[in-house]
């Protein structure tokens, strides 16, 4: 299973990627969302795609948005993490084609408790 | 406060942390004054508060309580300019630049110390508070 772990602070990817490689996912990182377009490369049904929404340049909604949309049917799941907790943001991230919505800051077992919610859905 | 460095792993977070952190300072530094200036660009805004957002992201998941109060107020107070552009006004200037020496002051101390050093930012936070509900006002 591969994680792709999208944010532009390197402090937050060095954090998400810890969590996610401890509960198994072989990690890929991208600071932008063009950086993750050119990692998406091999990513299944069984992965997974976590995007911090307020990044410079396009944001991680387009992201969300772009690969919600793909007619690819082995998409990988879509995990919005932000500290965007409004209501409204959490059903435009949603109705953007997130799969799951995590608010930062999170913990491990908060990280671990979506992950295995999205992989439940996506048996 | 004990230091959350319990092993190599996280103590690499922390020297990412301390790395980012004191580019971030450094890009405020010299993002913050252009600001002031009238029809500002709101990339520039959103930079600002990019910054702020991104320190308190992390520093809340490593346990760094005070500078994690700190830049949420700071991005608090930054959330008018970004979502409906505007110039800085001067009180609020000061109250963000009093913000981010004493961020800078936390994150020297985690990267000396592995913890931050106790003390009170109620008078940071109370200017903030007060800059930026008088927003518009030079």
């Amino acid at each position: 299973m591969i994680a792709l772990v999208v944010d532009d602070s390197r402090s937050m990817r060095a954090i998400l990627s810890r969590i996610v490689a401890g509960l198994g996912y072989e990690v890929r990182e991208a600071g932008t969302v063009a950086e993750a377009e050119d990692r998406l490369d091999g990513l299944g049904s069984q992965d997974l795609v976590l995007v911090d929404w307020n990044m410079p340049g396009e944001n991680g909604l387009t992201l969300i948005r772009r690969l919600h949309g793909r007619p690819d049917a082995g998409r990988p799941g879509l995990l919005m993490v932000t500290t965007e907790t409004g209501l409204d943001r959490i059903q435009e991230a949603l109705a953007a084609g997130a799969d799951e919505y995590l608010m930062k800051p999170f913990t491990r077992e908060a990280v671990a408790e979506k992950l295995a919610l999205l992989r439940e859905r996506r048996v | 406060m004990p230091s959350p460095i319990q092993d190599e792993g996280t103590a690499e977070i922390v020297r990412i942390f301390v790395a980012e952190n004191r580019e971030i300072f450094d890009r405020l530094d010299l993002e913050l004054p252009l600001l002031l200036c009238p029809g500002a660009d709101r990339e520039l805004a959103a930079s600002v508060f990019r910054g702020f957002h991104t320190i308190k992201g992390s520093s809340g998941f490593l346990g760094f309580a005070r500078t994690q109060i700190l830049a949420h107020a700071g991005e608090r107070a930054l959330l008018p300019l970004r979502d409906d552009g505007g110039s800085l006004s001067s009180a609020l200037a000061a109250a963000l630049r009093r913000a981010i020496r004493t961020l800078r002051l936390l994150t020297e101390d985690v990267a000396t110390h592995g913890v931050e050093a106790p003390g009170d930012d109620t008078a940071v936070l109370q200017d903030l508070s007060v800059a930026a509900s008088s927003r518009g006002a030079s």
